[in-house]
């Protein structure tokens, strides 16, 4: 078969039909995604009512949960003072002590002065005050010694110089389980 | 082409309200967990209001401070006993290594005189006063005329925040 189109004609023909082939496809791309779009819609409606819901939901939540800081930091706050109070709860008041190491001194020492120190570390009383005799004052010493609840007792030597009358001060230290 | 690009900013746009959708969820469930524990704190606070009003009424607050200090004078003046205010501050709360608060403390120290039973009543009242406190420092002391000096040093915990 003998082609009687001319060459230049022949070239635009080709053109031609590129550009329809082209077309066509264009064409059915549009028809496709057109579909696709159709199809997503509904996703895309369904995800922005459900979308806005929920972020009715989140500020209702927030303003709730704003509350329960609130409610939660009292709840601390009573919790810390609970805990204080546990903490520093004391077995003994100095006064209770003071009636101790008088009814220990029993008569035959009178004791003038007491110095209550390191009351938050290591608490000890300072005593001092005047014994009937040396005897007296080894009895009170003994006496307070055997307490349980002074830990040590700290009588110098040298306060037992004079068989009577004797001035004299002591040391205490309280037992860790008497708290003040 | 025009279609081509509305369907891909469509693609697009799907997607990302898809992970806006995930993330809201994600707050929402948290905000449930959170309400959920916010309903038992709830209870809690109902259920403790009685004991937590009795818990703050044994710490002082810092605004009482005047009135504790003329109430503590008045009681000084009925039960015969000559006072005198020394100290008054208030120590900071300070906050240690792990983060838990000391609470702040109001110091307060009286010098006292009278007869032996009068100071020794008032020592009793001062450990007594109804509120958190711990005495830091006491003496006493017999003077020569019979009296009897006293020297008191307390720390009250002022109330949490």
């Amino acid at each position: 078969m003998i082609n009687l189109i001319p060459p230049s004609a022949k070239k635009s023909i080709i053109i031609e039909y590129w550009k329809r082939v082209i077309a066509v496809w264009l064409c059915l791309f549009s028809t496709a995604f057109v579909i696709l779009a159709v199809f997503l819609l509904p996703t895309h409606i369904a995800l922005r009512s459900q979308i806005e819901y929920l972020e009715q939901s989140v500020s209702a939540s927030v303003d709730r949960v704003s509350n329960y800081d609130i409610s939660a930091t009292e709840l601390v706050t009573a919790s810390n003072q609970a805990r204080v109070l546990l903490d520093n709860s004391a077995t003994n008041t100095p006064s209770d002590l003071i009636t101790v190491l008088n009814a220990h001194a029993n008569g035959g020492v009178a004791l003038h002065n007491f110095q209550f120190t390191k009351l938050t570390t290591a608490p000890t009383i300072s005593v001092s005050g005047l014994a009937n005799t040396r005897e007296d004052l080894a009895k009170f010493r003994d006496a307070v010694t055997a307490d349980t609840r002074f830990a040590t007792v700290n009588l110098p030597i040298s306060n037992l110089i004079k068989d009577k009358d004797l001035l004299f001060s002591m040391e205490i230290t309280l037992a860790t389980s008497t708290r003040l | 082409m025009l279609t081509a690009g509305v369907f891909i900013y469509g693609l697009y746009d799907v997607s990302k309200q898809g992970v806006q959708y995930a993330e809201s969820k994600k707050v929402i469930g948290e905000h449930a967990a959170k309400e959920a524990s916010y309903n038992t704190v709830q209870g809690l606070l109902v259920s403790t209001s009685d004991d937590r009003v009795k818990i703050d009424s044994l710490f002082i607050e810092e605004k009482e401070t005047i009135s504790f200090i003329s109430e503590i004078e008045k009681n000084a003046r009925a039960m015969k006993v000559m006072l005198e205010t020394n100290e008054l501050s208030i120590t900071p709360s300070v906050t240690d290594t792990n983060g838990v608060a000391s609470p702040a403390l109001l110091v307060v120290g009286f010098d006292f005189t009278g007869s032996q039973a009068d100071v020794w009543k008032y020592i009793t009242l001062l450990e007594n006063i109804p509120y958190h406190k711990k005495i830091t420092q006491l003496s006493l002391v017999k003077s020569d005329n019979s009296e009897w000096k006293a020297n008191v040093k307390m720390q009250l915990t002022l109330r949490y925040d």
